[in-house]
């Protein structure tokens, strides 16, 4: 694997991460929220 | 963050000797930190919450715990990238590897811990010793576990002291920026779980006394 890949590769699984961290967080705060 | 993301790939120069994957060290690092951070926090409301015996302190560190952990993910899959990059494999038992994955399972047993346990003064009790004992697990694993003889790793040591002024510029900016964003995080998960447990809280968790399972046989008979 090429040095940029690896670096790109990283970089979005480090902020697709949280991404998806805090849409579970928001999915779970409306379900909260509704109930 | 935008700032930094930009810095790290347009204006920083490479690092010496890591080519341009040693720019996941922008990220990979603060990662790590935001981690270690968020544990720390996790067992220091843990002891607030033996002290006290306020569940405010118990979902604090529960939030800070959860956070903390997705750090510590990130920072071993960003690793594990890094090191395919480098050394050719994805996974090679280095103990630097070994050492963050096992900080990862230490975690990950305080949710299983966790989910077990239904009466939620003593989930707060239980979690809250255990928050203490996982973060000196951790810090014996990941500062002096690695200095110790017989674990020499491949894992770069000590990288910032050879930075240019300009990477550590970048490097710095980084690591404030994660640990702000992490500490956001912790903020909202906290709300998350003083939500949850008001809902909790509300339903009767207690569990069936002999007279009530009695009755219920009695009436199922007749």
């Amino acid at each position: 694997m090429s040095s940029m890949v690896a670096l790109c590769i990283a970089t979005l699984l480090i902020w697709g991460g949280i991404f998806a961290y805090m849409l579970s967080v928001d999915k779970r705060l409306s379900r909260l929220e509704k109930d | 963050m935008a700032v930094v993301i930009v810095a790290a790939f347009l204006l920083s120069p490479p690092l010496h000797g890591l080519g341009e994957a040693g720019r996941i060290v922008y990220f990979h690092v603060p990662c790590a930190w935001a981690g270690t951070v968020l544990f720390l926090i996790a067992a220091f409301c843990g002891v607030a919450y033996i002290r006290t015996q306020n569940m405010d302190w118990d979902c604090k560190s529960s939030a800070a715990a959860q956070v903390g952990l997705l750090f510590t993910v990130l920072a071993t899959a960003s690793g594990a990238v890094w090191a395919q990059a480098a050394w050719g494999k994805w996974w090679n038992w280095d103990p630097r590897q070994v050492f963050i994955f096992i900080v990862v399972l230490v975690y990950g047993a305080y949710f299983a811990l966790r989910m077990s346990i239904d009466q939620i003064d003593k989930r707060a009790l239980i979690s809250s010793v255990y928050s203490i004992l996982a973060l000196v697990a951790a810090v014996f694993l990941t500062f002096i576990a690695i200095r110790l003889p017989g674990t020499e790793s491949l894992h770069p040591q000590d990288a910032h002291k050879g930075m240019d002024k300009d990477v550590r510029m970048v490097f710095l900016g980084s690591l404030v920026g994660f640990t702000g964003m992490s500490l956001w995080m912790w903020k909202l998960q906290t709300g998350v779980e003083r939500l949850s447990l008001g809902r909790l809280s509300e339903v009767d968790t207690t569990p069936y006394s002999i007279a009530d399972t009695t009755r219920l046989r009695g009436e199922t008979l007749e």
